[in-house]
Formats: structure tokens, C-alpha cells, sequence
């Protein structure tokens, strides 16, 4: 990373409270790494760790009344995006920073016209005519490749696959080519074949366009495939943040050590698995959040305070009190 | 959408026999005798049996209805049995004026119940929401011919800002038509009116949580085409259905309303003709009902195919 | 060795029998009681059964008692609600019209749940060609306006309380018809019947064991909701004079003959109205009580 550019998206001690019966609890805490012009960065976690809703809060998306900011920041090319009012927010959603989701058999409107609803986006952020914008959308059809575009630019979402539909909601996340992606397992809900299709589209627009595109995924396999760097997230927190070779390879910390081990076998072996099940946000562990789960956990662990961050030289940043060499001791210890 | 109104059109006229069929026949169940109302209480066997020739009674019941269903296809819908005017005359000099109050309600509980359920739906358990649904609870609760005498007590009467009784036909004069409307329409629109409050508010609340919704957030639309052109057009279909639902139970309950403001009605008519048992203004009142109502139905289900393409 | 799946198993859909009922009663009453509104809504109920039962002994006057020296008096000490136009006490009449009020709303639901049932039974078991087009004659009658069903049916039988009631119990028909056939649609066709009718269970057996415990719920939800429209419907029709006859009255009739007075004597309209609208609101609070306290599908259609 040239010290001239600067990322184009920083999110900073991110907390994200939502509301409970009990009251308002925070389920994400000091979430904090960046992404830069042009970068994939995947956000890797097992369900319910937090990276979903820390997509949701960069464009501004999350559920108004049961979730909300506590604390932290999210910094587009320094422009601080909970500053904006609600128009500054209208205006980047779509134009500077778009997102797809992971259910694209929903999230299409099922009264309107497929070319219809990628042209809106043109005519609200491009001003361009109805014509240009019909036009427009057929061209962005045919480059996510939705096959007889001309036609099909006037068909109804029900009249398409999922792996097609979501086709259509990377057409209209790009049309106004933005700078930023954030995409949220949109390979989760499709078939296997289909998925590596999307996978190798999102690839193909992110060279296209020069893209920034931030992943959420749970699946490793997208890891390998897509990432530049990666953002391990457990309980809430970023536990890990390291580019994609380092991660796979050398794995600093142990739950990133545990997810690897989990998607690659051990030579002539079995899956590993990780025992036990994330922690409740209302019954976090002492210490470190990990260590019920953790190979190496001493009793150190289990004491507070919270563990910190620590990085390395490499740009790589972990949140264990061992370094990997002090882990592979434990290790050999045992 | 022809295929639609064709069908629906096919089917009106077997439903129209059936339903005069089944009115004709309830005439065999009729425990009175109209021929000895009519001739009155002191007349003579022989009077009666005249009187029951006079009005065609002494024939067989089927004669009668074909006789009937002869004239009604060529729009004459017979005379009363009492007091011997044409039923279709008299339809249609009381028809149009209950159409109108009709649709004045329910064009009131349109532009009432819409805007308080996206108000109720957008403020969700806020004191607007608690508000909008106290006043929905009471409104369908209340009868609406209550409702009428309170309005004409309070507005009419005491601070006489509306007439009491007298009724303008439109077409004679809309200002004053409009001047005697608005507490009938009030009364008669405002139970109808809670009840698209309520729907809508349901299905809003139902469709701002939707995936297409937060879509066309994401896309950075404005607020209001979000609400207006994404969520609203999705939420408005089952309010369709309520409306034209509303429409047949205004239709009925106008006929009370129109008593409290003595407006010249079908209301009289059909009231008159239970008391006198007049079967064939009953016919009349029947068939018109229906083919008012299977023409809403028809119009619902046209809003319908053009709101949710996938229906049609 | 993948971790275990620990969600619970899904039973939302499995029909009840009979004997879970018992369990299930105590459990309704419980979330029932914690809805203050239909609790209070229940309240008042109760009193307006108690003015129902022991009305002519809690009148102060007689109600039939004509007094035309004190015609249309404004309420005072003797008179709590005032007098009406043959110097009767209006408070009086109204407590005895609570009675018939009453008994009117009971009976159309009664005449809807007789009638209705039966025919959506027997529309759920046979052949689904004649039971979809019973359904579709039913739903026609439904589209129609109900105050003008009743009416029409009223043209048949002439006016009268009872004949009323019969009339909107007629209009009542076509929805518990539809609610009885898709509940037992939703039991009758379930394998583990079939199982049972090939091995020889009387159809008897079947319906009072698996058919009907699982309509008794939403039926239960429907009955409720539809009172207060009986209750409308019936003070719309004596309103109109077609229901309850003079010198009988009902809230609708007392209502309906305060109309000429309204520029005079308006204190004669008030009561009876509101004394519906509260009956009315009490009945649907109850019956939303009812609906969400039996859970998962008898929730009522709203």
C-alpha cells in the first residue's frame, strides 16, 4: 500500500447497538480496518459475528429504530458518511457506494420491469432521458451477461432464475458505476455452479470498473478465490486483518487457524471442526471472547482486560495475546 | 385484460338469472298474501280474488318469472306490486342518487383511510400510530347512522353549518348537492374509512420490511419515491380489495344513512318493500345491486392485474 | 463430524386431537387474561349479560308504561336518560332492550353456525368439483351487501325481530361455510386420515376426533368477531323498523325512533348509540384477545 493513495473507505471503531427487550445491545465492538481504491476485501465470519451488520451501517442501511451507531466512524475518501443528511445520503447510495444482498429472489420489485428498475438508478443519479436510459440498461444486462437482453430488458423478476436475478442486481448496483461494492453473500443463496459465475462476473466488473468491492462471506473457497485482504470478525470484533496469502498460509490467529482447518482437509485426514458455538451478545466471555473454543487457551485467557489489537510490520493486525510463534510453543508444549 | 372482462361478463348473466330465480322463488315461501294487503282490511273474498287477478297472482309461479325475465331483458323490470309504478322508473330516479352518496363515502374513506394508514405505518408505535388506530377501533365499532345523528345534532343542527333535510340532485345544482352530501358522506364513509386505516397501515407496515424496499434504498432513490412509487404500489393491493369489499357494505348500510338525512334513495324503496312485501321491486333492487356489484368486482380485479403483473 | 443442528423441530403444522386440548386450556386462559383490553372488554360483557338476564327487575320504571302527561322530558332525577315520545322512561326501556338485543345477536350467529358448518363440512368432503362450486354460490352471496341480503331475505319473511335475525344469520352463512371447509380441508386430506379411513374408522369417529378439534379454534376467533356485526346488523335493521316491533325494542329500535326527535328531544339518540358502539368495541376487543391468545393459526383474518 503506496503511501499516496489513501483508502477509499475507513471504517473506525465501529459499534452497532441493536435494540433488545432488555435494551439496547451492542453486537458489533471497535470494528475497525479499510479498504482501498480498487481492493477486494473479504469480511469472514461464522454466522452471527457481526460482518453483515457492519455492511448494512456503511451505506447507511441499517433498520432505523432497532439498530443504531454507538460509537466510530465510517469515512468515505474522508468524508465522514454519518455527518450527511438524508439527501447526502441519497446521493452516494447507488453513485458512490452500492450493495447487494443475499436474497435475490426478494429483493427485486416484482411489479415493475427489470430494465425499468436498472434505468431508474440511471435516471436518478445520471439524469439521463428515458430512452438513454432504456438503452443504457439493456447494454448493462448484456455485460452481466443475462443472455437476449433486448428482450428481456422488458420482463418481470419472476420471470428469471435467482442466479439471474441477482445478474440484474449487479447490473443495477453498477450502472452508475460507483467506486465501492458491498456485497453480502450474494453467492449464498445460489447454486454451486451459478455461484462461481457471479464470482467471476464481480470479478470481471471489478477490473471493468476499477471497483472496490468489500465481501462478506463465510465460505473460504470465495476467500481464496476473490480476496486481495482479508477481515476475520468473531463475537463482534475484527480478530484478524491480513492480505489473502498471509491469511491462508500463515494464519495468526486461532479461530482464523480453526475456520482454514475446517475448509482444508489435512492430508489423507478428516475435516477439523471448531467445538462450541458463538457467544450471546448478552453473555460475552471474560477476557479474551475466544477462548471457550480456543486450542491453545490458558488461564490467561479467560482473565480481563479485553485483548487487544497487535500488529506486525507485515500490515497485519491480530487480536490474541500470544504471537504465532508463542502459539506454535503452546502448540508443541501440548 | 379483455379475456378478463369477457370471462367476468359471461359469468354476470347466469348469476343474474340465478339470483332473480332465487328471489322469484322466496315468493312461494312469503307467508303473507299480498292481494289481501292490497285490497285492504275490509274487503270481501270476492274483492280479494279480483285483486289477486288484477296483479296477475292467481297464475303460476313460474309464468310469472318468465313473464317477468321477458320483460326484464328488454328493461322492463315490472311494476310494483302495490302501487303499480314501473320498477325500472322508479330505479331509476333513486338509483343514481344512492350510487352517488356511495361513491362520495367511498371516495372519502379513500382519501382519509389512505393517508392516516401510511401516517400510522411510517410512525409505527408512535402516539400518531396509537391515535390513528384508537380512532379506527371506535370507527368500525360505531354504527354509522349513530354517527349521522351526532353529526347532524352537533353540525346541522346546532351550529347550522349544513342543511338538516332536503336534498339537491346533483344535476340541478353540484354546490348545493355537495352542501347536503357532506354529513351523509361523513357518516356513511367513516366506518369504511377506518377499516382502509387499518388495512393499509397492515400492509405497509408488512411491505417497508421487504428486500425489493431496502433495494430501492440502496439505490440512493429519494425517500419519497421509495414510499410513493415502490412500497405504496405494493401495499395498495390488498387495500384493492378492501375498497371494493367496502363498496358492497356501503352500498347496503347507505340505505340507512339515507333515512337519517332523508334523501330519496333506493333506501325508502327497499324498506316499503318489505313492509308491503312487494317482491318486484325487490327483484329490481336485486338485480341492480348485483350488477353494481359485479362491475366493482370486475374494476378491483383490473387494479389488481395492473398493479401485480404477475396476476395477469 | 458436523456440529449438531439444534434448532427446535417445527410443529406449527401438526393437526391437534382432542387430548392436547386439555393442556392447551389452561395456557389460552392465561395469555388471554394478560390483554387488558379484552379483559376490560370482557368486563363489560358481563355486565351486559347481567342487564340481559335480570333486566326487567333492574328497570326503575316500566318500560312499557306509557305517561303522556311527561312526553319527551330532558333526563332529571326521576328520569336518569329522560323520556321518550309516549312519556315512557328511557333508561327503563333501554335496560329491557338489552335482553332482545342480545338474543337477536345470538340467534343470526346461531342460524350462521347451524347453517353455515354443516355446509362447509360437507363441501370439504365431497368431490372437490361440487364443493368448489358450492363455495363459489357462497362467495357470490357473500359479494353482496349485507344489510340488502338481509333486507331481501326480509321481503320473504316480513319484518320482525326474529325474522331479522334469521335474515342476517343468512348473511352470516357464507363465511363460517368458508372457514369450516378450509379447516377441515386442511385436516381431511392429511395422510395419517386416509390411513385411517382405509383401515375402517367410521367417518364419525374421524370427524369428532381430528376434523373437529381443529376447527373449533378458528370458528371460536370468527364467532367472536362476527357478534359485533350481528349486533350492528340487527340495530340497523330495527333502526330501519324492519327488526324489533313496537312496543318491543332493541338498542337499534329505541335509536331508530329517536330519529324524528333529534332536533327536540336529542338526548333520546345518544344512549342506545353508544350503548352499541361500546357492546361493539367490547366484542372485538375480546375477540382480538381471543385470536391472539390461541396462537399460531387461529389468528383472525384481519
Amino acid at each position: 500500500m503506496s503511501a499516496s493513495t489513501a483508502p477509499l473507505l475507513t471504517v473506525q471503531n465501529l459499534t452497532v447497538e441493536v435494540r433488545t427487550h432488555t435494551g439496547w445491545t451492542a453486537i458489533t465492538r471497535d470494528v475497525s480496518f479499510q479498504v482501498d481504491r480498487g481492493e477486494t476485501v473479504c469480511l469472514v465470519g461464522e454466522s452471527g459475528c457481526g460482518k453483515s451488520t457492519t455492511a448494512l451501517a456503511i451505506p447507511g442501511l441499517l433498520p432505523e429504530g432497532s439498530a443504531r451507531i454507538a460509537n466510530g466512524t465510517v469515512t468515505l475518501d474522508g468524508q465522514d458518511l454519518y455527518r450527511l443528511s438524508r439527501r447526502g445520503w441519497e446521493d452516494i447510495r447507488g453513485e458512490q457506494i452500492s450493495m447487494i444482498f443475499q436474497e435475490p429472489m426478494t429483493s427485486l420489485h416484482p411489479a415493475f420491469p427489470v430494465g425499468a428498475q436498472i434505468a431508474e438508478s440511471l435516471r436518478r443519479h445520471r439524469g439521463l432521458s428515458r430512452r438513454a436510459a432504456h438503452r443504457r440498461a439493456i447494454e448493462l444486462l448484456d455485460l452481466v451477461g443475462v443472455p437476449d437482453a433486448a428482450r428481456r430488458v422488458h420482463a418481470y423478476p419472476h420471470e428469471f432464475s435467482g442466479g439471474m436475478r441477482q445478474r440484474v442486481l449487479i447490473a443495477i448496483a453498477l450502472a452508475c458505476e460507483p467506486r465501492l461494492l458491498v456485497a453480502d453473500e450474494p453467492t449464498t443463496a445460489l447454486d454451486v455452479t451459478v455461484q462461481a459465475q457471479i464470482l467471476d462476473l464481480l470479478q470481471d466488473m471489478r477490473d471493468q470498473f476499477g471497483l472496490a468491492i468489500l465481501l462478506v462471506t463465510h465460505d473460504l473457497g470465495v476467500v481464496a478465490e476473490v480476496a486481495d485482504r482479508v477481515v476475520v470478525m468473531y463475537a463482534g470484533e475484527v480478530v484478524e486483518q491480513a492480505p489473502v496469502r498471509d491469511f491462508l498460509h500463515h494464519p495468526a490467529h486461532p479461530y482464523s487457524q480453526a475456520l482454514i482447518a475446517a475448509a482444508i482437509p489435512e492430508p489423507g485426514g478428516e475435516l477439523a471442526w471448531i467445538p462450541g458455538a458463538p457467544p450471546l451478545p448478552e453473555a460475552m466471555p471474560s477476557g479474551c471472547r475466544f477462548h471457550p473454543r480456543c486450542r491453545y487457551a490458558t488461564p490467561e485467557c479467560r482473565q480481563p482486560p479485553e485483548v487487544p489489537l497487535r500488529s506486525e510490520p507485515t500490515g497485519r493486525t491480530y487480536r490474541c495475546r500470544f504471537a504465532p510463534t508463542e502459539l506454535d510453543a503452546l502448540a508443541g508444549r501440548r | 385484460m379483455l379475456a378478463l372482462i369477457g370471462r367476468r361478463l359471461l359469468v354476470t348473466l347466469p348469476l343474474l338469472l340465478f339470483v332473480t330465480l332465487l328471489v322469484s322463488l322466496m315468493s312461494l315461501l312469503v307467508p303473507g298474501d299480498p292481494a289481501v294487503q292490497i285490497a285492504g282490511e275490509n274487503a270481501t273474498h270476492e274483492q280479494i280474488e279480483l285483486t289477486r287477478q288484477r296483479l296477475g297472482l292467481d297464475r303460476p309461479w313460474h309464468e310469472r318469472y318468465l313473464d317477468w325475465l321477458a320483460g326484464a331483458a328488454r328493461g322492463d323490470l315490472g311494476n310494483s306490486v302495490f302501487t303499480n309504478d314501473s320498477v325500472s322508473q322508479l330505479l331509476q330516479e333513486r338509483l343514481p342518487v344512492t350510487l352517488a352518496l356511495t361513491l362520495s363515502a367511498l371516495v372519502f374513506a379513500a382519501l382519509v383511510g389512505v393517508p392516516a394508514g401510511i401516517l400510522a405505518a411510517l410512525r409505527r408505535n408512535r402516539w400518531q400510530d396509537s391515535l390513528i388506530r384508537g380512532v379506527a377501533t371506535i370507527g368500525i365499532a360505531m354504527p354509522g347512522y349513530w354517527l349521522g345523528l351526532l353529526l347532524l345534532m352537533v353540525f346541522a343542527i346546532q351550529l347550522g353549518l349544513f342543511p338538516t333535510i332536503g336534498y339537491t340532485p346533483l344535476t340541478e345544482n353540484p354546490a348545493a348537492w355537495l352542501h347536503g352530501i357532506v354529513l351523509p358522506t361523513v357518516a356513511l364513509g367513516a366506518p369504511a374509512a377506518a377499516e382502509v386505516a387499518r388495512q393499509l397501515r397492515r400492509s405497509m407496515i408488512d411491505t417497508l420490511q421487504q428486500d425489493f424496499v431496502r433495494t430501492a434504498t440502496a439505490k440512493g432513490l429519494r425517500y419519497w419515491m421509495v414510499l410513493g412509487k415502490h412500497a405504496l404500489t405494493h401495499a395498495a393491493n390488498p387495500v384493492v380489495t378492501v375498497l371494493a369489499t367496502q363498496m358492497a357494505l356501503l352500498l347496503g348500510a347507505a340505505v340507512i344513512i339515507e333515512k337519517v338525512f332523508v334523501i330519496p334513495g333506493i333506501g325508502e324503496l327497499a324498506v316499503n318493500s318489505v313492509i308491503n312485501k312487494d317482491l318486484t321491486i325487490v327483484q329490481g333492487i336485486v338485480v341492480v345491486t348485483t350488477l353494481v356489484i359485479v362491475v366493482t368486482n370486475l374494476l378491483a380485479d383490473l387494479a389488481h392485474a395492473w398493479l401485480s403483473p404477475r396476476t395477469r | 463430524m458436523m456440529p449438531v443442528d439444534t434448532r427446535k423441530t417445527d410443529t406449527s403444522s401438526a393437526p391437534e386431537t382432542a387430548v392436547a386440548h386439555y393442556r392447551h386450556r389452561w395456557r389460552f386462559l392465561r395469555r388471554f387474561l394478560s390483554h387488558p383490553g379484552a379483559v376490560l372488554g370482557g368486563a363489560f360483557l358481563a355486565l351486559v349479560a347481567v342487564l340481559a338476564m335480570f333486566g326487567p327487575h333492574l328497570a326503575p320504571h316500566d318500560p312499557l308504561q306509557n305517561n303522556l302527561g311527561q312526553v319527551l322530558q330532558p333526563p332529571s332525577g326521576d328520569h336518569w336518560l329522560g323520556t321518550d315520545d309516549l312519556g315512557r322512561d328511557l333508561l327503563s326501556r333501554l335496560i329491557v332492550a338489552t335482553r332482545i338485543t342480545v338474543q337477536a345477536a345470538l340467534i343470526s350467529l346461531a342460524v350462521g353456525v347451524g347453517i353455515g358448518v354443516p355446509l362447509g363440512l360437507a363441501a370439504a368432503i365431497m368431490p372437490p368439483l361440487l364443493g368448489g362450486l358450492l363455495m363459489r354460490i357462497t362467495d357470490g352471496i357473500m359479494a353482496f351487501p349485507p344489510i340488502l341480503l338481509a333486507i331481501g331475505v326480509l321481503g320473504a319473511l316480513g319484518p320482525g325481530l326474529t325474522q331479522a335475525m334469521i335474515a342476517v344469520g343468512v348473511v352470516f352463512v357464507p363465511r363460517f361455510a368458508r372457514l369450516t371447509r378450509a379447516s377441515v380441508q386442511q385436516v381431511y386430506h392429511e395422510t395419517y386420515i386416509e390411513a385411517s379411513r382405509v383401515i375402517g374408522t367410521p367417518l364419525r369417529r374421524i370427524l369428532r376426533w381430528h376434523v373437529l378439534p381443529n376447527i373449533t379454534g378458528p370458528l371460536v376467533v370468527q364467532i367472536a368477531v362476527t357478534c359485533g356485526f350481528a349486533m350492528l346488523a340487527e340495530a340497523g335493521l330495527s333502526f330501519l323498523g324492519l327488526g324489533a316491533q313496537p312496543p318491543d325494542a332493541s338498542w337499534g329500535a329505541l335509536l331508530g325512533r329517536a330519529l324524528p326527535y333529534v332536533n327536540t328531544a336529542w338526548w333520546l339518540g345518544i344512549a342506545p348509540g353508544l350503548l352499541i358502539t361500546l357492546t361493539v368495541l367490547a366484542t372485538n376487543a375480546v375477540a382480538d384477545g381471543i385470536g391472539d391468545s390461541l396462537g399460531r393459526g387461529s389468528r383472525r383474518q384481519k
